[in-house]
């Protein structure tokens, strides 16, 4: 039950999200995630600002994590042509002269098959699930 | 008083039920996500998997141990590794527990208040007028908003006194009820916590891309520093319930000759497979709707995950309500698990008849838990961020949860491994274990897992508590601020200092109280109704 400690902040983050976002929204070419249209690693996409000129943007990949890794890309007439080098969560602070930026956080698909996480997933699922199904087994069976 | 056999448990797989439900609570559902987020997905899985092995079923297993072999509660079962220094640890671990069931359970109160809301189908979409919120309130988007309005009105009040009725149903006649309850909650949450996962991986869009997130590995963390290791050790031990005294009180109730090493195997890989699932399914509701987990409990529990699910068009109702009872269920088998330890100890030492010290105790602890839910206590002077019952959790949660239980850990360790004398241990173990325990057991309970704890809690008192953002370093200011030079706001700037000191001297006077107290010489009716 720790790191309670950004519960709070939340609370502000959540006001400050909704009172600078009025006006303002990010325009993300051919992301449509109810449709199943996300971004993919490595494949091009353009972003701009709705109802402002966008002078830069900032991506942190897998942001709040010990493992974030921060671009800052710079606006050309108020355009970014950005390519996810990662694919995961990604947010995008779009920033136009005030003081807070316009935030969205959004999904990018993996370009390749997964064969290391693959190995981990399977390598851990086996370990968990193959160990608790022999064990109860043999609880049963004693029963 | 005649004297009455301990009760025990109707069956081995009733008892495995009991403990695996001890085990898995809220924070498998939500902790394990946002800390696998947290440190790099599937390379998190590295040192979570060797805490497992190392850490986490060794003390299982000696918890286990000690707890049928003594047929003793924590603290008498301590008592007869350590003398009164083994007593004063077992009831520093009841009362530490205690004091994590105050805040546990008014936080089950809130998944009451926002299930009730899921039932009304008012916390997936639109906004909610927060009143206190600065000079004339705000509207917040839902779940956020629902959920700061839920906390600042009564009804959370009574939520706790219901879950605290609840707790006094379910333990009233010890193991009979106990192993009633789990034998259908248990199953319940597998097959919530499944579908959850079915529809979050094959219904959701991106959903099983979730899941590659999840467990694709960022391997650098591994090398970069040692956060990662000390994040999985304390992981594996609040997720084992270890350190509580539960599995020890658990335990007691079990025929001697059980098959201690088999028990914890099953307990323990019950509970991380259970965590596996949590995470596919979380991730995949992440991923889907693109949202960034904040690495906090509460947070995941309340606002991201239900923001998620409020996303899922036709489904969202169904997966609102079945989330939050989840939760309940989740939490009150932790919960139950949690009063128990402190039932039986305080009937093991003072001959107290159950539902007497069960009605005691959950008289005080609705009250502890009211603390934290009073809406009274809604600081509404805030001009920013809180309220001072959040606050207060937050900081007892801190000391309890994050310092106290590893305490614990280490001094149960050192006591049974040098004081005690593992090896005499392992030896009853092995008598009635297939599973034999050599004696890389004995320096793994006497010099390894102490080391571990000691680095660990090192590390996070150097880089955590006195790090330069940390709790109590040079540049940590106080969020809790109200009117400048009044008494709250000098209580609210000093509040994590207050919290230890409270927390400090409450664990330790109490325990004292109670080590030195005389107890009744003859036997006691624990676990009997």
């Amino acid at each position: 039950m720790s790191s309670l400690r950004k519960f709070l902040p939340i609370l502000v983050a959540c006001l400050l999200t909704f009172g600078t976002a009025v006006g303002q929204k990010l325009k993300l070419e051919g992301y449509d995630p109810e449709h199943g249209k996300f971004f993919r690693e490595g494949q091009p996409t353009t972003i701009s600002l709705e109802g402002a000129t966008m002078t830069k943007l900032v991506v942190t990949y897998r942001p709040a994590s010990k493992v974030s890794d921060e671009d800052t890309l710079e606006a050309t007439d108020g355009k970014v042509t950005w390519t996810p080098k990662a694919a995961g969560l990604v947010q995008l602070d779009a920033y136009y002269g005030a003081k807070k930026p316009v935030t969205d956080v959004v999904s990018v698909r993996f370009a390749h098959w997964f064969t290391f996480g693959l190995v981990v997933m399977v390598v851990a699922g086996v370990l968990l699930f193959g160990g608790a199904f022999v064990s109860i087994r043999a609880l049963l069976s004693r029963e | 008083m005649a004297e009455q056999a301990r009760a025990q448990w109707k069956s081995k797989f009733g008892f495995i039920l009991a403990a695996s439900g001890s085990a898995i609570g809220l924070g498998n559902i939500v902790f394990f996500p946002a800390n696998a987020y947290k440190y790099g997905g599937g390379a998190f899985y590295v040192p979570y998997l060797i805490a497992l092995f190392v850490i986490g079923i060794p003390v299982m297993i000696t918890e286990f141990g000690l707890g049928a072999s003594e047929r003793k509660s924590f603290p008498l079962a301590m008592r007869k590794a350590g003398g009164t220094a083994g007593e004063f640890v077992g009831w520093l671990a009841i009362i530490n527990a205690g004091f994590i069931s105050l805040y546990y359970i008014t936080i089950l109160g809130w998944v009451i208040g926002m299930g009730a809301g899921a039932i009304g189908d008012s916390i997936f979409s639109g906004t909610t007028d927060v009143a206190w919120v600065g000079s004339s309130g705000a509207e917040l988007p839902n779940p956020t908003g629902y959920f700061f309005h839920m906390i600042s009105t009564g009804w959370p009040i009574l939520f706790v006194v219901i879950v605290w009725g609840l707790n006094w149903l379910l333990v009233s006649k010890g193991t009979e009820t106990i192993e009633g309850a789990v034998k259908v909650f248990v199953p319940l949450m597998w097959f919530a916590m499944l579908a959850l996962v079915v529809v979050g991986v094959l219904v959701l869009p991106g959903g099983f891309e979730g899941v590659k997130f999840l467990f694709t590995p960022k391997t650098e963390v591994l090398f970069n520093g040692l956060e990662v290791w000390q994040g999985a050790m304390s992981q594996m031990f609040f997720t084992l319930t270890l350190g509580f005294g539960v599995m020890t009180a658990y335990a007691s109730y079990l025929p001697k000759n059980s098959d201690h090493s088999h028990n914890a195997i099953t307990t323990s890989l019950l509970n991380c497979g259970f965590e596996w699932i949590a995470g596919v399914a979380i991730f995949a509701i992440l991923f889907s709707f693109s949202i960034s987990p904040k690495a906090s409990t509460l947070a995941m529990m309340f606002f991201i995950v239900p923001k998620g699910i409020g996303e899922m068009g036709a489904l969202h109702y169904t997966f609102g309500v079945g989330f939050f009872i989840l939760l309940l269920i989740a939490g009150l088998t932790s919960s139950i698990s949690l009063v128990e330890a402190l039932v039986s100890a305080a009937g093991d030492k003072f001959k107290a008849r159950r539902k007497k010290t069960l009605t005691i105790a959950c008289i005080v602890g609705a009250i502890g838990s009211m603390a934290f839910a009073l809406p009274t206590i809604v600081n509404k002077g805030l001009e920013d961020d809180g309220t001072l019952g959040l606050t207060l959790l937050d900081l007892i949660d801190h000391w309890a949860f994050s310092y106290g239980l590893l305490i614990v850990g280490l001094l149960e360790c050192l006591i049974i491994g040098w004081g005690m004398g593992i090896h005499k241990l392992r030896e009853q173990i092995n008598s009635t274990s297939k599973v034999r325990l050599g004696e890389w057991f004995d320096w793994l309970i006497k010099l390894v897992i102490p080391a571990i704890i000691v680095f660990v809690l090192t590390y996070n008192i150097i880089n955590g508590e006195m790090g330069d953002n940390g709790l109590y370093g040079k540049k940590y200011v106080p969020h809790y601020t109200t009117s400048e030079g009044s008494l709250l706001d000098s209580v609210m700037k000093n509040s994590h200092w207050l919290a230890l000191v409270v927390w400090l001297f409450g664990v330790i006077g109490v325990s004292l109280v109670l080590t030195m107290a005389r107890a009744e010489n003859s036997q006691t009716e624990e676990g009997v109704a």
